[in-house]
């Protein structure tokens, strides 16, 4: 049910822009992507500085007009999620800058904020230079109808028609605790938020379903995560490990 | 005579000993309160504080609030003004909600344009005011294409001690609850809309919600409604919107992973907090 939707993930991380450390490309869909740059660890403005830990900055730009309250509310998010996920202690008096370029309109749902969320992560991976309890991956949620299944909801035609739905972030990391389901790693919860929208309403049992439909579903999204890595090249490299093997059969 | 002023000098520095420790080491300060089974404020851990809502003090604006939450104070005042609707969606008015917190209610807010968490006030409680559909905009359509209501609906913090989320949407609705338009008539010749000076009616409101956020510290102790030195040295937040039938519109968690019966726990004292609310 939700391998489906979540077929056309597609992630990148080949071109680098050049003027920050990592960066990397997340969507779900054509019509649900982000890309995310990382710099860090860096200067921190004096006032900004902290002395035992690393201070982490998100800034997220919308694909349309200026920056307003939703971006700086889903920078929080993001801020928030970083600070969970990474060890600032090991980088004291420096500053992680993150910033977030939305590639495509926002929607009602949370589709977008979980694309945003999980190009942070392949954007920190790709930087290689902040070390992480985990991998972070979020998924979009949502349900039509109050009592019906809930599934992955990441295609924007599919919005309008949803009278629910929220957003999950699980942190994946072996040294956590927690059953190993199938090759994914143990997860922990990180952030997440569900909502109903006008007129309807959900009840907790709902809550703790679409928890569970949102942890299957990410740790789909960490075996892609982790399938992009193999086909990422390091600096100086000429052939990525997957052009080799490739090359190798012949 | 001088025994009496002994203990009181002893006394006032224990007291000056104990805000020292607990400004100099605050996570320490709070577990030890919290081994006790009570907070730094004297109450329990599923304790609320007092909630007092004076409505339509204001009259200057067509609907207003003042929300104290033990001593986070929060103005609240809604004003009407006509405006064109967009072209997309000509029978829907416009709610408009915002939150500042100025210098006034915190040192930790210094005078200037609207901090990251003034921002993401504002944001939080425009989903949970016009994503959840409290106020019908059609309701504030004036002549369909032409003219409609816009509330702005801004809200203050006059004083900031935690959980300014809750104690602001309170405001929001209570302010709403008591706000009265004019009667419009758009005159189509003229293209101009003319209010009536005598005749107000108030503003429907769909439904009724509350809002109850909780942190929880060590993955097992809940705090209820925690205060301005509580919140930061929570591990996780957690904020749970309740409508008037009991049922769930909204749960917003971050900080990592709390149990289902945590989540479960929480809920409930959500749904009880609503029914207190209500009246």
């Amino acid at each position: 049910m939700s391998s489906t939707a979540l077929r056309s993930i597609s992630i990148s991380s080949e071109e680098g822009l050049d003027g920050v450390d990592g960066s990397a490309r997340f969507s779900f869909h054509p019509s649900c992507s982000a890309l995310a740059s990382v710099s860090g660890p860096i200067t921190a403005r004096l006032a900004a500085e902290h002395p035992a830990r690393a201070t982490v900055e998100v800034y997220v730009r919308p694909l349309s007009s200026v920056p307003g309250t939703a971006e700086k509310s889903r920078g929080m998010a993001i801020r928030e999620i970083v600070e969970r996920s990474c060890l600032l202690a090991q980088h004291p008096r420096t500053l992680i800058q993150v910033v977030v370029q939305a590639l495509t309109n926002p929607t009602p749902g949370y589709a977008l904020l979980a694309a945003e969320i999980n190009a942070c992560t392949l954007a920190l991976i790709n930087a290689g230079s902040i070390a992480m309890r985990g991998v972070v991956c979020a998924v979009p949620v949502g349900r039509v109808k109050k009592g019906s299944a809930i599934s992955v909801e990441v295609d924007v035609a599919d919005d309008v028609v949803l009278e629910g739905g929220g957003c999950f972030a699980f942190l994946f990391g072996f040294a956590l605790s927690g059953p190993i389901k199938g090759s994914a790693p143990p997860c922990e919860d990180v952030w997440s938020t569900y909502s109903a929208r006008p007129g309807s309403s959900f009840d907790q049992a709902e809550l703790v379903r679409a928890r569970e439909v949102a942890r299957e579903a990410a740790a789909e999204v960490w075996q892609c995560v982790k399938n992009s890595i193999r086909h990422q090249k390091t600096i100086g490299e000429t052939q990525s490990p997957h052009e080799v093997d490739v090359k190798m059969e012949i | 005579m001088s025994s009496s002023s002994v203990t009181n000098s002893s006394a006032a520095d224990e007291t000056l000993r104990a805000q020292i420790f607990q400004r100099l080491h605050p996570r320490v300060y709070l577990e030890r309160f919290i081994a006790e089974k009570i907070r730094p404020d004297g109450r329990t851990f599923d304790e609320w504080r007092n909630v007092s809502v004076n409505v339509g003090s204001i009259s200057t604006a067509d609907g207003s609030a003042l929300v104290r939450m033990g001593d986070t104070t929060i103005v609240c005042g809604v004003k009407a003004e006509i405006a064109e609707p967009e072209l997309d969606h000509p029978e829907q008015g416009f709610l408009v909600p915002n939150i500042d917190l100025p210098a006034i209610c915190s040192p930790k807010f210094k005078p200037g344009p609207p901090t990251e968490e003034a921002q993401v006030l504002s944001d939080r409680l425009n989903e949970a005011l016009v994503a959840s559909g409290v106020l019908s905009l059609s309701s504030l359509c004036i002549h369909p294409g032409k003219a409609v209501w816009t509330l702005y609906v801004d809200c203050t913090c006059i004083n900031y001690d935690g959980n300014a989320f809750d104690a602001a949407l309170l405001a929001m609705l209570g302010a709403l609850r008591s706000t009265t338009l004019p009667k419009a008539t758009y005159n189509e010749e003229t293209g101009r809309t003319t209010c009536s000076r005598k005749t107000r009616s108030p503003v429907q409101l769909t439904r009724n919600f509350a809002s109850s956020s909780f942190g929880v510290l060590d993955t097992s102790h809940v705090l209820s409604d925690p205060t301005a030195f509580e919140e930061p040295l929570m591990d996780v937040t957690l904020t749970v919107i309740v409508d008037d039938r009991g049922e769930l519109i909204s749960t917003t968690e971050s900080g990592g992973a709390i149990s289902e019966e945590t989540l479960l726990r929480c809920i409930n004292r959500a749904k009880e907090r609503a029914l207190q609310l209500k009246d």
